[in-house]
């Protein structure tokens, strides 16, 4: 549970955060709000939709999202899931022989979510036609499970890392792939996790996360396949997503030492 | 009886709950008549297109509670086109007019609009309950409406709705100051509640009983919310995906609520929030794990061989036939069963078979209801499922593949149900699939008497089979049939019975427009819709033979005549 804490505050591990900090040249060590701006224009949103649909999926499971758009997020998900990136690949996937299916049906099928199961590789193609309105179960209920086995399904491309915040008792998780970039990991971190931060924006529009109770403030670092610490930001988003093995939300006071800030 | 001063008439008339005792006393005199109608608190529309909704208002002005259904049931099944119709808004204006006294509204298979339930919380000052079940077309918004006008709400229950979700505000829109309610259900509305607001409105309402969430609630707020019912009875949990942390909190939440007798929606609960729930277990009575793939036999059985007071349990087939033998042996008293599919996509494939329901049987001798979703069936098991639960009203029945004949023989399955309709006499709904022939529909027609609703798919082999139901079966009232092979001679053998019935339906079945006229010319108390979508575009679909076959073909007895909201696909002969 409490190793990643513990990796941070052993001896070695500050003292190799600094080395690996100073061992990069300046831009990773602007401020997480600097490096944001510089990475958004490189950083349109190609995947939205389905991101989107992660992020929704997220929501329900650890309750991430609040800080995203919502009704985008639901009309995303009405037009799209991943998995069934094009219906009529997935009309082709599964022919229909019974001929009489009526245009309603067709409807229907379009506007509840085509659910990944259908689509995936372990499911056996349907063998026979599948019929219209059989088995006898309400559309309703399939939508539901659908939605279900679509979380399940997102849910094994997601990307749980745990975060640990310097003081507190417990680990949480986050599914980094539900996020489009740093301002919305931030956001979740600060809506939903843990409720009590706040993100303070500073006059250069640095943003870190804030204690509200104690005012202690926090900057958020994580660890990259290598096992270096380093400060979140300081490579593309994508890149993070792919290397982060673990956030730690560490202490200001401690980061400032390690983290030098004079290239600011 | 007849010289007793009509408030005599009127509190003798007040002991006659049922429907249908009201029907027959309104029948006897023009008196009974008047003192029935000024009296009737409770109307019961089967159809809404079956009477016109100002007739109803004008006969019984004032009633407290109305019921309206809408669809046919293969609606649930997308078999019903979209805009076909079943509109709720005549109904709320002509109550709106003259029963300002309207408490209760329930409504199935609906559309309702925003613009009806602004009208709906505008218009009865006394509202106390609004039921919706299987209806679309409002949102939030509508909703809002209800919450913000409708003081006395007691019970605000949508179930299986398909609601358009405008944001979490309607939740907000509750009285400031106490609630009166007693039953809230928003499981079916997909987007995020504020769980702030969730938890005000919980905490100023202090007659709640029961509580369904929705998806969006955390663990968290669940638990929180239960801190402040502690007289909650019946409980929808949100979803069940968290760490650990939360569910101690939540375990000792649900310890403090004693009244809690039945569990439902427990969303993407993962295994690890199981035996956080067993220690209520023992109380339950009823049990709803049907939208939770999530959990495997093992999870499963854990928690329920722990509820040995259940009465009613939903599942998924993940239970596997394993997993039913050990709810029959452990819930002695269930007396509903529903297992159903949790894969739709894998064209027949179930994990539970006759194996699980003949265990059940034997251990569940209360059982009278059931919905079975199965791989695959035998006449033997249904012969000792027969034997084992005399009590059945409900057993509905569906082997996944269409025609699949008795698992082990190869026969038909007609021997099978005929145990069940000729041992269960009391049987009032029945849906039978599988291989069968004529001769399962002569044994139906013989012995299930009491049968009110039938449904029929991939069955039969002739006009007979169809005939043997409508001749036989006195007291039906609704009969569903699809791909089968009946045709006129089945539907015109018996046409008055269709004014003794609710409705009748057949898609996919040999009836032609011909038989449809024949049929409408004969009754012309009936309104025969016949639908069918080859309006060009659907040019490509092959055409079956047979030109002058009607696809879809809706009859019920109505005395409202022919409605004026039908959609040009549908043709009312």
């Amino acid at each position: 549970m409490r190793k990643s804490p513990r990796n941070l505050t052993s001896d070695p591990r500050p003292t190799h955060y600094n080395q690996t900090v100073s061992a990069f040249p300046s831009p990773h060590l602007l401020s997480l709000a600097h490096t944001e701006r510089q990475l958004q224009p490189r950083q349109p949103h190609p995947r939205r939709s389905a991101m989107s649909v992660e992020t929704e999926r997220s929501s329900t499971e650890s309750s991430a999202a609040s800080g995203l758009d919502f009704e985008d997020t639901a009309l995303t998900l009405t037009l799209r899931l991943p998995g069934s990136a094009s219906s009529s690949s997935s009309s082709s996937a599964f022919p229909d022989p019974d001929h009489k299916r009526p245009s309603s049906d067709a409807d229907a099928d379009r506007s509840s979510p085509i659910p990944a199961a259908a689509e995936s590789s372990d499911a056996p193609p349907a063998p026979k036609a599948r019929v219209v309105g059989w088995p006898p179960v309400r559309s309703y209920r399939k939508n539901a499970l659908a939605d279900v086995a679509g979380s399940c399904k997102a849910k094994q491309a997601a990307k749980f890392v745990k975060v640990a915040v310097d003081g507190a008792p417990y680990l949480r998780k986050v599914d980094l792939e539900a996020y489009a970039g740093y301002d919305q990991l931030l956001r979740a971190l600060q809506d939903k996790f843990f409720s009590h931060f706040t993100i303070r924006k500073f006059a250069d529009d640095e943003r870190k996360l804030v204690d509200a109770v104690n005012g202690t403030e926090y900057v958020p670092t994580y660890e990259d396949k290598d096992g270096d610490w380093m400060l979140v930001g300081d490579v593309p988003w994508k890149m993070f997503v792919e290397t982060c093995q673990r956030l730690r939300l560490m202490k200001s006071s401690e980061a400032v030492n390690l983290a030098p800030r004079a290239a600011r | 009886m007849t010289y007793f001063p009509e408030e005599v008439v009127e509190h003798i008339f007040s002991f006659l709950p049922s429907h249908s005792d009201r029907n027959t006393v309104s029948l006897v005199c023009k008196v009974w008549y008047e003192v029935e109608r000024l009296s009737r608190r409770a109307v019961f529309v089967g159809n809404c297109y079956a009477v016109r909704p100002e007739r109803v208002v004008l006969r019984f002005p004032n009633v407290r509670a109305l019921t309206v259904k809408g669809k046919p049931h293969f609606a649930d099944f997308n078999l019903v086109p979209p805009d076909w119709g079943g509109y709720a808004g005549p109904w709320i204006e002509a109550a709106a007019r003259r029963c300002m006294g309207l408490e209760e509204l329930r409504m199935k298979r609906m559309v309702v609009l925003d613009e009806n339930l602004e009208l709906l919380a505008r218009s009865f000052p006394r509202f106390k309950a609004l039921v919706l079940i299987s209806c679309e077309g409002f949102s939030t918004d509508g909703l809002a409406a209800i919450a913000s006008h409708c003081k006395l709400l007691r019970e605000l229950d949508l179930q299986e709705n398909d609601v358009e979700d405008h944001g979490p505000r309607w939740l907000s829109c509750f009285p400031d100051s106490c609630t009166s309610l007693v039953s809230l259900n928003f499981a079916c509305i997909k987007g995020e509640v504020n769980s702030g607001a969730l938890e005000r409105l919980v905490a100023r309402s202090p007659n709640l009983r029961s509580l369904r969430l929705n998806r969006s609630v955390s663990v968290d707020t669940l638990s929180k919310i239960l801190a402040r019912t502690p007289n909650l009875e019946d409980l929808g949990t949100g979803n069940l995906t968290d760490e650990s942390e939360s569910y101690l909190r939540l375990s000792s939440a649900l310890e403090k609520c004693k009244m809690l007798r039945s569990l439902s929606g427990f969303w993407d609960a993962s295994p690890i929030c199981v035996p956080f729930i067993y220690p209520l277990c023992h109380h339950l009575t009823g049990l709803n794990l049907s939208y939770t793939p999530t959990l495997d036999y093992s999870d499963l059985t854990k928690m329920i061989s722990r509820c040995v007071k259940l009465q009613r349990l939903w599942v998924l087939d993940c239970i596997s036939d394993k997993g039913l033998q050990v709810v029959a042996s452990s819930c002695k008293d269930l007396q509903e069963l529903r297992v159903f599919p949790s894969d739709f996509y894998v064209a027949g494939y179930s994990a539970v078979t006759e194996e699980g329901l003949v265990a059940i049987s034997s251990g569940c001798p209360k059982l009278s209801s059931l919905l079975y979703f199965c791989h695959q069936m035998t006449n033997d098991a249904l012969m000792t499922v027969a034997k084992n639960c005399p009590n059945f009203i409900r057993f509905r029945l569906c082997i996944l593949e269409p025609k699949k004949p008795d698992a082990i023989t190869n026969q038909p399955l007609d021997e099978g149900f005929g145990a069940i309709v000729r041992e269960c006499r009391g049987l009032r709904r029945l849906s039978i699939s599988g291989l069968l022939t004529d001769k399962v529909f002569m044994y139906i027609g013989k012995y299930a008497k009491q049968l009110e609703m039938l449904s029929i798919a991939f069955a039969g082999d002739s006009d007979k089979g169809m005939m043997h139901v409508m001749n036989g079966c006195k007291n039906l009232r609704k009969l569903e049939i699809r791909d089968s092979p009946f045709g006129d001679v089945a539907l015109l053998g018996n046409v008055a019975k269709y004014e003794t019935m609710r409705s009748l339906w057949m898609s996919s079945c040999n009836v032609t427009l011909k038989g449809c006229q024949v049929l409408a010319s004969k009754m012309p108390m009936l309104n025969v819709e016949i639908m069918n979508e080859l309006d060009g575009s659907s040019e490509m679909e092959e055409n079956h033979g047979d030109p002058s076959r009607v696809d879809k073909l809706y009859v019920y007895r109505t005395t409202a005549g022919a409605r004026d909201d039908a959609p040009n696909f549908v043709k009312i002969l």
